[in-house]
C-alpha cells in the first residue's frame, strides 16, 4: 500500500525557509505598535494613582504584544489583497518569506497570551478593552470592514483609539471621561490621517477593490472629508481644556499644532491630490498632512504625560 | 506496510544557509518563551510582595 502526504503548506519552501526573527516581528507592524504604546502610555501617565514601575511597563508591553497580534492576524487575512498593491507587496506573507499559517498562529498566540498578562498585572478591565479591541481590528474592521464599506476606517479607527483607554484602565480600573475624551481624539484624527495617504495610493486599493473613500466616493469628496474631520479634531482637542483635564502647555500645543493640521488640511482640500492628473505638488501636500499628522499625534499626547505624569500643569486662566 | 515516497512528501534537505535560519529562529522563539516565564515570575513577586512565602504548609 502506498500512503501519500499531502503538503502541509502550499507557501514557497525556498523562502520561507530563510526567514528571520524580523519577518516574524514585521508581521506585527512596529511602527504601528509605536504609536499604540505612546498613546497607552498617554493614558497610563495620565491616570490618576499610582502602578509599580515593572507593572506599568508589563503593562504597556502586553498592550504592545496585543496590537501586534492584531497586526499578524490583520497580515494573515489580507495576504490576498496586500499581494497585489505596490505598498504591502513586500510584506513578509505576500512575499512567501513567511507561511500564512504562522502568521494566524502568531496573532492567536500572541493575543491569548497579552490578554492573560495584562488581566495579570491591571485586572480584567484593562484586559477585557485589549480583548476587544484586537478583536475589533482583526474581525469587524480586518474581516468586514474593510472589504464593505468606504467607511471602514473611520468605524475601525475605534480599534486604534482604544489605547489610551487601556492604559488609564490598568491603572485605575476605570474608564472615565477623561480616557474617552482621549479615544475621540484619536478616533477623529485617524480618517484625515489614512485618507491623505490613500489619496495617493488610490490607485493600489482600486486594484485591489478595497473600498476606500477616494475610490468609491472620488478625491474631490475624500479632500472635503479630510477637512470636516479635521474641523472635528480641533474641536475634541478642545474638550480637555473646557474639561480642566488640560492646562496651559495643552491650550498651546493643540492650539498651535492644530492650526497648522488645518492648514496643511485646506492645502491638500485646494490640491488635485488623488486625481488621475495629480502633480508631484499633489502627492506632496498629501503626503505632507500625513507625515504632519503623526507628529501632531505624537505631541498632543507628550502633553498629558507632562502635565499629569511629571506633574508640571498649569491651569488656565478662568474666564468670566 | 505502509510505504512513504519521499517525493510524495516532497521532503528536500536543508541546505546550510537553511539550518543557520532555523537555528537562529529557534534560538529566538527560546528566548522569547524564557523572557514569558521570566516575566511571569517577576510579575507574581512584585504583586504578591513579601506573601509570596504566606501560605500554610
Amino acid at each position: 500500500m502506498t500512503v501519500t502526504v499531502e503538503p502541509l503548506m502550499t507557501t514557497p519552501l525556498a523562502a520561507s525557509r530563510l526567514a528571520t526573527a524580523g519577518d516574524y516581528l514585521s508581521l506585527m507592524k512596529p511602527r504601528v505598535m509605536s504609536l499604540v504604546v505612546f498613546t497607552a502610555l498617554t493614558g497610563l501617565l495620565a491616570a490618576p494613582g499610582a502602578m509599580h514601575p515593572f507593572l506599568a511597563a508589563v503593562a504597556i508591553l502586553a498592550i504592545a504584544v496585543g496590537a501586534g497580534s492584531a497586526g499578524a492576524l490583520n497580515m494573515w487575512f489580507d495576504h490576498d489583497i496586500d499581494a497585489v498593491m505596490h505598498r504591502t507587496v513586500s510584506r513578509a506573507v505576500p512575499s512567501g518569506r513567511v507561511p500564512k499559517e504562522e502568521a494566524l498562529a502568531l496573532g492567536l498566540i500572541g493575543s491569548a497570551l497579552s490578554v492573560l498578562m495584562l488581566a495579570l498585572v491591571s485586572g480584567p478591565v484593562a484586559a477585557g478593552w485589549l480583548a476587544f479591541s484586537i478583536f475589533f481590528y482583526a474581525v469587524i474592521y480586518t474581516q468586514w470592514l474593510k472589504r464593505s464599506t468606504d467607511q471602514n476606517i473611520v468605524i475601525g479607527g475605534a480599534a486604534g483609539a482604544l489605547p489610551p483607554v487601556i492604559g488609564w484602565a490598568a491603572v485605575t480600573g476605570t474608564t472615565p471621561l477623561e480616557a474617552w475624551v482621549l479615544f475621540g481624539i484619536i478616533f477623529l484624527w485617524t480618517p484625515p490621517h489614512f485618507w491623505a495617504l490613500s489619496l495617493v495610493s488610490n490607485a493600489d486599493y482600486a486594484r485591489a477593490g478595497v473600498p476606500m473613500l477616494p475610490v468609491t466616493k472620488g478625491a474631490p469628496a475624500t479632500r472635503r472629508q479630510i477637512v470636516a474631520y479635521t474641523v472635528a479634531l480641533l474641536a475634541a482637542t478642545a474638550v480637555p481644556v473646557w474639561t480642566g483635564f488640560g492646562g496651559m502647555l495643552w491650550a498651546a500645543v493643540a492650539g498651535l499644532g492644530g492650526l497648522g493640521f488645518f492648514a496643511l488640511a485646506v492645502r491638500v482640500a485646494l490640491s488635485r491630490a488623488g486625481e488621475a492628473d495629480a502633480g508631484p505638488a499633489d502627492r506632496k501636500a498629501a503626503m505632507g498632512l500625513f507625515a504632519y499628522s503623526i507628529a501632531y499625534l505624537f505631541a498632543v499626547f507628550a502633553v498629558p504625560m507632562v502635565e499629569h505624569g511629571l506633574g508640571l500643569y498649569w491651569p488656565l486662566p478662568q474666564l468670566g | 506496510m505502509a510505504e512513504i515516497h519521499a517525493r510524495d512528501v516532497n521532503i528536500t534537505p536543508l541546505t546550510p544557509e537553511e539550518q543557520a535560519a532555523r537555528k537562529r529562529r529557534s534560538l529566538w522563539l527560546g528566548a522569547t518563551l524564557f523572557a514569558f516565564v521570566a516575566i511571569v515570575f517577576a510579575v507574581t513577586l512584585v504583586k504578591l510582595g513579601a506573601a509570596v512565602l504566606d501560605r500554610s504548609l
